[in-house]
């Protein structure tokens, strides 16, 4: 029997709590003010991260435009590739004019290792668009916040490296989570449709 | 004379609470020092093989401080009263779920269903931890938590007893205080029988059928692929624990889902 199946129908039981917990939110959200963020914005999040240009910046240096987000590390040689390939995917097939208008987020789970000259590195051998990429380097608890608002399970594999799950997020200018892509895919196709009608509300 | 008595241990309470800040650290009070030691945790990351022969091995856990009892309502509220933004009223919907807090009529206002003594429930990953770094420390690791509740293993009958006493039970309509359960081999009480609790990496092994992808590549959604296996297939209150804090997100909030604290070793 596989593990997981287990898992599952045991969470099943023990989630008789679990229903109200999880209710569909019940989102208000307040007129667009780049000072405030909207109450479900992740850019409530006050962490501190450093860019692969070695910027010191907040979440909300993001605002204002949506965002292809993802969590991974560099030294990865399994999923994170594919979690790169896809959002180069979607990069690559926007409307000529829209991809100006996109932000790709790359955020490393490895704050050991990843500082931001090896992102920078890994930036530049994958030829990311500077105007339009930025990895991200922050400290423990600032990959912990994130990984936990993103829904972005992890855990230190024992060997350097890192076990995580495969999400790329796309965020709304205001940093709110509408459409999150679970698992790698061939053609992102989902996430591109969705990031198309998010850049045609703003046209 | 009894003036200047008074006048003098106010002095003296005044400087001992003086010392207490220029340390830089809140007191650690309620909290016990877990000891280093072996145990053999329910889940296995990695699966053994030639290069890792030691993946089912006893593994090593650091010492560290941890609460004696779940975070009350009392202790919960008094955080809220100090930190506005983690007020229900305030509560941003990125950080919680919109049962935050519930049984409180109020924003500072506990009820008979929310007594003072009784575990802090409704409350998010997010404020749990929040709660924990403005004392000075943070929530348990899996790992810790699962060390301390069954005493490094010694204590493994005595938690699965309780925890099926405790499944047994209709889910409570009013939680019990802290501190009335059995106290475990490290001075510990209430991690089963009372409430589940929050941990620092409660999603870390998670691996659901959700997570599958349609075409049945295990490795398509984890990296590194999912648990290896568990120690022990008859230890279902074990299953219990690692399904429950894999079915959570950070903004969840239920009823029966509390948390403690956790720290370095002094």
């Amino acid at each position: 029997m596989k593990l997981r199946f287990v898992f599952a129908a045991v969470a099943v039981a023990a989630l008789t709590f679990g229903a109200a917990a999880a209710r569909a939110h019940d989102m208000q959200h307040m007129e667009l003010d780049a000072a405030v963020p909207t109450s479900a914005s992740l850019y409530n999040l006050d962490s501190q991260w450093t860019t692969q240009d070695g910027a010191s910046v907040r979440l909300d240096v993001l605002a204002e435009a949506p965002v292809v987000a993802a969590m991974g590390y560099t030294s990865c040689k399994d999923i994170c590739p594919a979690i790169v390939a896809d959002m180069m995917w979607v990069e690559n097939h926007l409307p000529a004019d829209a991809a100006g208008r996109v932000r790709f987020a790359f955020f490393s789970i490895d704050s050991a290792v990843d500082t931001p000259p090896k992102l920078k590195a890994y930036a530049d051998e994958h030829g990311f668009d500077p105007d339009r990429w930025t990895l991200f380097h922050g400290d423990e608890d600032a990959v912990r916040e994130l990984a936990a608002a993103l829904g972005v399970s992890y855990r230190p594999d024992g060997q350097g490296g890192f076990d995580h799950a495969a999400v790329i997020s796309l965020l709304d200018a205001r940093g709110e989570i509408v459409f999150q892509q679970r698992g790698t895919q061939a053609s992102s196709k989902e996430l591109l449709a969705k990031l198309t009608a998010l850049l045609a509300q703003r046209k | 004379m009894r003036g200047a008595g008074a006048i003098l241990l106010g002095a003296l309470a005044l400087a001992a609470s003086l010392a207490d800040c220029l340390a830089g650290e809140w007191k650690p009070e309620g909290m016990v020092v877990v000891p280093a030691g072996r145990y053999t945790p329910f889940v296995r990351v990695k699966a053994p093989n030639a290069s890792n022969p030691d993946a089912a091995a006893p593994q090593r856990v650091e010492a560290f401080r941890l609460d004696v009892e779940p975070a009350t309502n009392a202790e919960f509220l008094a955080f809220v009263t100090e930190h506005p933004e983690w007020r229900k009223s305030r509560i941003k919907t990125l950080f919680a779920d919109p049962s935050y807090l519930r049984r409180w009529p109020s924003d500072l206002e506990l009820a008979e269903a929310a007594a003072r003594d009784t575990p802090a429930t409704n409350v998010s990953w997010f404020a749990a931890e929040a709660y924990c770094k403005a004392r000075g420390f943070r929530l348990p690791t899996t790992e810790q938590w699962e060390y301390a509740l069954a005493d490094a293993g010694r204590g493994q009958d005595a938690v699965r007893q309780r925890s099926f006493e405790w499944f047994a039970r209709p889910n409570d309509t009013r939680l019990a205080a802290v501190g009335k359960g059995p106290v475990n081999g490290f001075g510990i009480s209430d991690m089963t029988g009372l409430v589940w609790e929050w941990t620092l990496d409660f999603d870390a092994y998670a691996t659901t059928a959700e997570s599958r992808d349609p075409n049945g590549k295990d490795n398509a959604q984890f990296c590194g692929g999912a648990a290896a296996g568990v120690a022990d297939l008859t230890d279902y209150p074990a299953f219990m624990r690692y399904s429950m804090r894999a079915s959570l997100k950070a903004n969840y909030t239920a009823d029966n889902l509390g948390f403690r604290c956790a720290g370095d070793a002094p």
